[in-house]
This record gives structure tokens, C-alpha cells and sequence, in this order.
């Protein structure tokens, strides 16, 4: 998910996916090259990201892709469904009160 | 050239090598851009050297890599669905007509290796194989792959460990059974090297087995006249894998070893016209073809005829195996510059 949000934000080359990876996860998502590229493997064969063209720049090749509409699809499926877990959790945790330890009665005025 | 240039030159040879685990088409559509990243990266860390963790990375994804290139993921994943309906059907079948035999509680005491109320320790086969199934409807799939990956490894333990103290295979019959083991085996580990589906079609099929073989083993029986009692006093409907099936019954080796030749064909044919499923019959086929040899070692071992026979199949079922891997396409789909390398 991390992958198609990030190109949610416009086309990017493998470098510039680790970095916005990085800072959208807080740091917590430290992308490796080869796990980068399998997952795009996985992304383009799905047809939920595309390559956007090659470009050499200072005799390096950086490959550039773009998510697709289905992507976009795909993003939104996925981020509506965890929107659906956060407000079940939020509901239950509103709803939460502490409880005594089971068998133990409070009686007033006994210490 | 500065210092630095020629190191950042030394480091990307290293990179370069370490693709070499990739396979060579997908090394030529992609390998200079992955190179391209892993400069960038190297550039901004400020190092000359690669990181251990990145190079057992690029192996891992390039082993990965290798195995899609030749059985893409869909094609294991079918394997797999259809190996996990087998495996359940089969061992289920086998734990109550061998090791169980409700309508014949006798039968334990000529087992030849009881554990607990059952007639063999195959019974635990049969739990991690119905286990692997119920982790596949509650979607827990790699557990479930983990499963079967035990039952495959239980399977050859227990035939391992019974070959030493049954050498007259044929005569004894003992429990569980070598060949249907070895079939449950193969099962087992084709069914871990995909993700097998939570799909109707899977349920189905293990439904059809189940129904398909006892169905044939009852039928067998009641066709049955000569072998029933069985001498020396055993109970009958002892061996029913062996009797019905295997030694000369419904999957004899040169039944088997055709139909094998069947489906390799098939998936010959389906390679041609460009479709997956060739890597689906190939996986799928593998258990059967140990089956078939543990079977032909068993009753045929020391007839040359047998073995002539053998090594001339197990010869067409490689080359047409290579073939429904490697033969190119008549209609081959265009590969795209960063997609999942074709099976070609």
C-alpha cells in the first residue's frame, strides 16, 4: 500500500519511492532495493502501476512509474477499508469503561 | 578519476554481480535501473561498499525471481489449490479405510506398527494435512502452506523410518503405505510452493477425490472374490490401498505413467497457444511421477524389463516437461519493461 501511495503523489523513480516511503511511514518502512522492485513486479503484472520511461541522468538509469487508474481504485478500496477498522476500534474504545477485578466486591465504608 | 569515482565503479561491478541471481531476461529489462537505485542509495548513505542485508536481499528476490520466471505465481498457486484438495482427500481416506477401520476393530491387532488406537502413526499425517485445510478457509494461508509442508516431511519420516523393518514390502503390506506416503509427500510440497485458493473449486475438487476414491475402493471390493479373507488369518480389507490401487489395480505404474503422459502433453499444448497452465500440469504431475517410481522400486524392482520401461518414462516425462516449460509461444504475450518475467 505504502508503493501506490506514494505514487498517488505523482510519478517517481525507485530512489525517490524508498525516500517518500520512509517519510510517509515515519521511518518505520525502510524499503530494500530488491523488495522495492519485486513488489513493482507485482504492482505492473496487477496492472495497478505502470512505467512512466527511463532517464539517464549523470550515467545513471532511473526507471519512473505512475500508478494507474486501477491503482487509484485499488488505493481507495484499501484506505476505506482501514477507515472502517479505525472508527469500529474508536467506537469500542468509547464505549470501554473500566472494570473491577473479577470476585472482588467493593463495599463502601469497609477498608 | 577520483578515488571516490573508481570506488563508486568497484561498487557498481559488486551490484552487477549480485544480479546475476536474477534470470538473464529479467537481468536485460531491468537490470540497470535497479543499479541506477542502488547507487542513489549508496550515494546519499555516503558509502562505497554494498550492505550485507541489500545483497541477501537481491538473492532472495533473484531466486524468487528464478522460480516465477519458470512457474509464474499463478500457476503454483493452482498447483498448490489443487495439491491441498488431493492431500486432504487422499489422507482422509486413507486414515479411515487403513488406519482406522471402524467396521473392523480386529485389524489392530495385526498391525505391524499401532500407535495408540489406530493402526499407524500416519494418522498424524492425516491431522496436518485436514489442519492445512481448515487454515485455507480461515484465510491463514501460510500457515496453512506450513502444514502441508509438515505432513510432506512427517511422510517421508515414516517411510524412512519403515523401510528398515519391512523389506518384504510386497509380502507384509506394512502401515502406512510407501507409495500412497510418497504421493502425500509430493502433495505436501507442492501445496506449500503456492498459495492455494479458498475457492469453491478447491472444496470441489477435494469433494470429487474423496467421493472418487472411495468410491472405486468400494467397488474394487465388492468385485473382490479371490483375496478376501486374507491368508494367514489377517482381517480383511487390510490393505486396501495396496490391493485396489497400487500393485496391479486402478493406478498400476503403467496406468499412472501414461496418464502423466497425458497431461504433460496437454500442457504442451497449452504452452503453445500461450497459457499458464503448462506450469500448473508440470508442478502438479511431480507427486504422481515419485509415486509411480516408489510403486515400479516396490513391486518391479528387480525385473529388467521394469526398469527399461521406467527410465524410457521417466525420459518422456522430462523432455515433454522441458518442452511445456521452455517451447516458445506461437501467440506469446509482449513482455512490458518492468513486468513479472513471462515463463518463456
Amino acid at each position: 500500500m505504502v508503493v501506490l501511495t506514494s505514487l498517488a503523489g505523482g510519478r517517481k523513480h525507485g530512489y525517490a519511492l524508498i525516500a517518500d516511503a520512509a517519510e510517509l511511514s515515519g521511518g518505520r518502512v525502510q524499503l530494500k532495493v530488491g523488495t522495492l522492485y519485486a513488489a513493482l513486479d507485482r504492482l505492473v503484472e496487477q496492472g495497478l502501476v505502470a512505467v512512466a520511461g527511463d532517464e539517464v541522468v549523470d550515467g545513471r538509469n532511473r526507471r519512473y512509474f505512475e500508478v494507474t487508474a486501477e491503482g487509484i481504485d485499488e488505493l481507495r478500496a484499501t484506505a476505506s477499508r482501514l477507515e472502517a477498522n479505525a472508527a469500529a476500534a474508536r467506537a469500542r474504545i468509547s464505549e470501554w469503561r473500566p472494570r473491577g477485578i473479577a470476585g472482588q466486591a467493593r463495599v463502601g465504608g469497609v477498608s | 578519476m577520483s578515488v571516490v569515482g573508481v570506488d563508486l565503479q568497484q561498487l557498481e561491478q559488486r551490484y552487477r554481480r549480485q544480479l546475476r541471481w536474477y534470470p538473464g531476461r529479467w537481468r536485460r529489462e531491468n537490470e540497470d535501473a535497479v543499479v541506477g537505485t542502488l547507487l542513489d542509495m549508496a550515494e546519499e548513505e555516503g558509502r562505497v561498499r554494498p550492505r550485507r542485508a541489500e545483497m541477501l536481499d537481491l538473492a532472495a528476490h533473484g531466486l524468487g525471481a528464478r522460480l516465477s520466471a519458470v512457474f509464474p505465481a499463478t500457476s503454483r498457486d493452482q498447483a498448490a489449490s489443487f495439491a491441498l484438495a488431493t492431500g486432504v482427500a487422499w489422507s482422509l481416506v486413507y486414515f479411515i479405510v487403513q488406519d482406522w477401520m471402524p467396521w473392523n476393530p480386529g485389524a489392530h491387532a495385526f498391525a505391524l506398527d499401532p500407535f495408540g488406537p489406530f493402526n499407524s502413526a500416519g494418522v498424524l499425517v492425516t491431522v496436518l494435512w485436514v489442519l492445512a485445510g481448515a487454515l485455507v478457509l480461515a484465510r491463514r494461508s501460510t500457515a496453512a502452506r506450513l502444514s502441508t509442508l509438515g505432513a510432506a516431511v512427517l511422510a517421508v519420516v515414516l517411510v524412512v523410518a519403515q523401510t528398515p523393518s519391512s523389506p518384504e514390502y510386497a509380502v507384509v503390506y506394512p502401515s502406512p503405505d510407501r507409495v500412497t506416503f510418497v504421493l502425500l509427500a509430493g502433495l505436501g510440497l507442492v501445496a506449500a510452493v503456492g498459495k492455494p485458493h479458498r475457492k469453491w473449486t478447491t472444496a470441489a475438487s477435494a469433494t470429487g477425490w474423496f467421493a472418487a476414491l472411495s468410491g472405486a475402493l468400494l467397488i474394487m471390493n465388492q468385485l473382490d472374490t479371490a483375496s478376501v479373507p486374507l491368508a494367514a488369518g489377517r482381517p480383511s480389507w487390510y490393505d486396501f490401498f495396496n490391493r485396489y490401487l497400487w500393485a496391479g489395480g486402478l493406478l498400476a505404474p503403467g496406468v499412472v505413467g501414461i496418464m502423466i503422459v497425458v497431461a504433460l502433453a496437454a500442457g504442451v499444448a497449452f504452452r503453445v497457444t500461450g497459457d499458464r497452465f503448462s506450469g500448473t500440469l508440470v508442478l502438479t504431475v511431480v507427486p504422481w511421477a515419485a509415486s509411480v517410481l516408489v510403486n515400479w522400486a516396490t513391486f518391479l524392482g528387480g525385473d529388467a524389463s521394469a526398469v527399461v520401461l521406467a527410465v524410457s518414462m521417466v525420459g518422456v516425462w522430462v523432455a515433454l516437461s522441458i518442452a511445456a516449460l521452455t517451447v516458445r509461444p506461437r501467440a506469446r504475450h509482449e513482455g512490458r519493461p518492468h513486468g513479472a518475467p513471462d515463463a518463456a
